[in-house]
């Protein structure tokens, strides 16, 4: 019954076992009713020094886990790369171990480079969370997607999940497949075949170019933002043409199940892979996505801390 | 619980549990006799208090026939030794579905000791509401208390040394009611 968490980092969903998963979850659900309480606020963290090193520009996992961090009383330090010594030529490691000298105990990181977390977590005797490596990995929000469908659904496994979108870029993804496939999911990727590589079918996924196809049994639906910046690359024509195949419009509920989630890890390009009648509307956990992070933000901080030496 | 550990002996059994439950029951009937029903609420420090909590309740409500609400409260948040234990406590479910502000609110945890998980749970508590009063019942209180905190109802006194712990199975938990304890190591 007890379970005993042990790791001093968050890097990946592909290095928990399904186990710790769920010891995630379990632990962010009573996090959760801290947020619904009176008192928002709780003393575990206090003496706790977290630091938000935030490389790559973001503003909701940024703004998610620096409320987590003031509800759960650490004491906070943003660095941004624009003001940070990067720019002076400093490395990031000789940045974090100057962080790590005034005792820091967590970095929360958010970085370009894939693996860049990994790196440090070996290097450095403070808790590392990642808060996004590249196209590599992003576990918070794949936690907080779980989350989200296990508490409306009331269980992962068995369950179709599919992920409609840019795949080959998207670290959402990729944090996701891991965490459903440990938990007995079923998942397709689908999208245009430019953006959803065959090679996930290797590790179970399957991978669809049609949407309605893709969409015929699924319990959830799950669209990642289309960047803008991928059309001028020539990954598909244009943006009203993705739109038309693979967005998510009004019509397209008439065919999928009328209980299936539509979730988006947001910003929503409203009209583009969404509209706004969909992400309004009924089926959208949208917002409960967000609120729920907060809580799984939590859980991964007192974890990660409760591991220090 | 702890069968991993070298030595484990048994203190007390299910019928001395059972008596000094039922003597709580009656210390603690005969002070809220005269309040309101829904004056009083029963609430139990995870894990080991909420069986307690829930036992005397259901003991006064067999045997005087009053209703007592019973809540479950987990203080792993509010702990004063996280990162100093060797293992993270594991965060269980808190339940108070009542308000508790103005409420006499009669805290349960069945191992009383050096008083740092009633702190936490008061702690825990005053972030919940301002109830009227909190009192403290413990079925085995062991002494060495590290803070000022004294409980109002004990079920039993028991003096074992520093390199014992003592521990508590509960049916619901693992199968038989049982005080025993195991040395440190």
């Amino acid at each position: 019954m007890d379970f005993q968490w042990t790791k001093k980092d968050l890097l990946d969903l592909y290095d928990l076992s399904r186990d710790e998963i769920l010891h995630i979850l379990n632990t962010a659900e009573e996090f959760k009713k801290v947020s619904q309480r009176n008192v928002k606020k709780v003393p575990a963290l206090r003496g706790r020094t977290v630091v938000n090193l935030f490389v790559e520009p973001s503003t909701r996992t940024r703004v998610s886990f620096e409320l987590a961090e003031q509800r759960l009383s650490a004491d906070i330090i943003n660095m941004n790369a624009d003001v940070s010594s990067f720019r002076k030529g400093e490395t990031l490691l000789d940045t974090l171990k100057n962080i790590q000298a005034l005792q820091a105990d967590i970095v929360v990181m958010r970085h370009q480079a894939t693996g860049a977390p990994n790196f440090l977590a070996r290097e450095l005797n403070m808790g590392v969370v990642n808060a996004g490596d590249g196209a590599h990995s992003h576990p918070t929000q794949a936690l907080l997607d779980i989350f989200t469908i296990r508490e409306k659904k009331g269980r992962i496994e068995g369950l179709n999940v599919v992920i409609v979108g840019d795949i080959l870029h998207s670290r959402v993804a990729r944090s996701n497949v891991w965490g459903l496939l440990k938990l007995g999911a079923n998942v397709t990727f689908a999208g245009p075949a430019t953006l959803v590589p065959r090679e996930f079918e290797k590790i179970g996924v399957r991978v669809c170019h049609n949407l309605k196809d893709a969409l015929a049994d699924a319990d959830v639906v799950n669209l990642l933002r289309i960047q803008l910046e991928r059309q001028q690359r020539g990954y598909f024509p244009s943006l009203g043409e993705y739109s038309r195949f693979f967005g998510i419009h009004p019509e397209t509920l008439r065919y999928i199940k009328r209980d299936a989630l539509i979730m988006h890890p947001g910003p929503i390009n409203r009209g583009v892979e969404i509209d706004s009648a969909v992400a309004d509307g009924p089926q959208s956990v949208i917002l409960e996505q967000v609120t729920n992070g907060l809580a799984v933000r939590m859980a991964v901080l007192f974890l990660v801390a409760g591991c220090l030496k | 619980m702890e069968n991993n550990e070298s030595e484990h002996d048994t203190m007390f059994g299910a019928d001395t549990i059972a008596q000094a439950i039922d003597t709580m029951s009656e210390a603690i009937y005969g002070h809220i006799s005269d309040d309101p029903p829904d004056k009083v609420a029963l609430i139990g420090i995870q894990a080991g208090g909420v069986p307690l909590a829930k036992r005397i309740s259901r003991c006064i409500r067999d045997r005087f026939g009053r209703t007592i609400d019973v809540g479950a409260l987990d203080i792993s948040m509010y702990r004063d030794d996280i990162g100093k234990r060797k293992t993270l406590p594991m965060i269980r479910e808190t339940t108070i579905p009542f308000d508790i502000n103005d409420k006499i609110i009669i805290l349960a945890d069945d191992v009383l000791q050096s008083g740092r998980s009633v702190r936490a749970a008061l702690d825990a508590l005053t972030d919940f509401g301002r109830p009227a009063q909190i009192r403290l019942a413990a079925l085995i209180d062991r002494g060495q208390r590290e803070f000022p905190i004294h409980a109002d109802y004990v079920g039993m006194k028991v003096s074992v040394g520093a390199e014992w712990r003592v521990c508590m199975d509960w049916v619901e938990c693992s199968g038989s009611d049982c005080v025993f304890k195991v040395k440190k190591q």
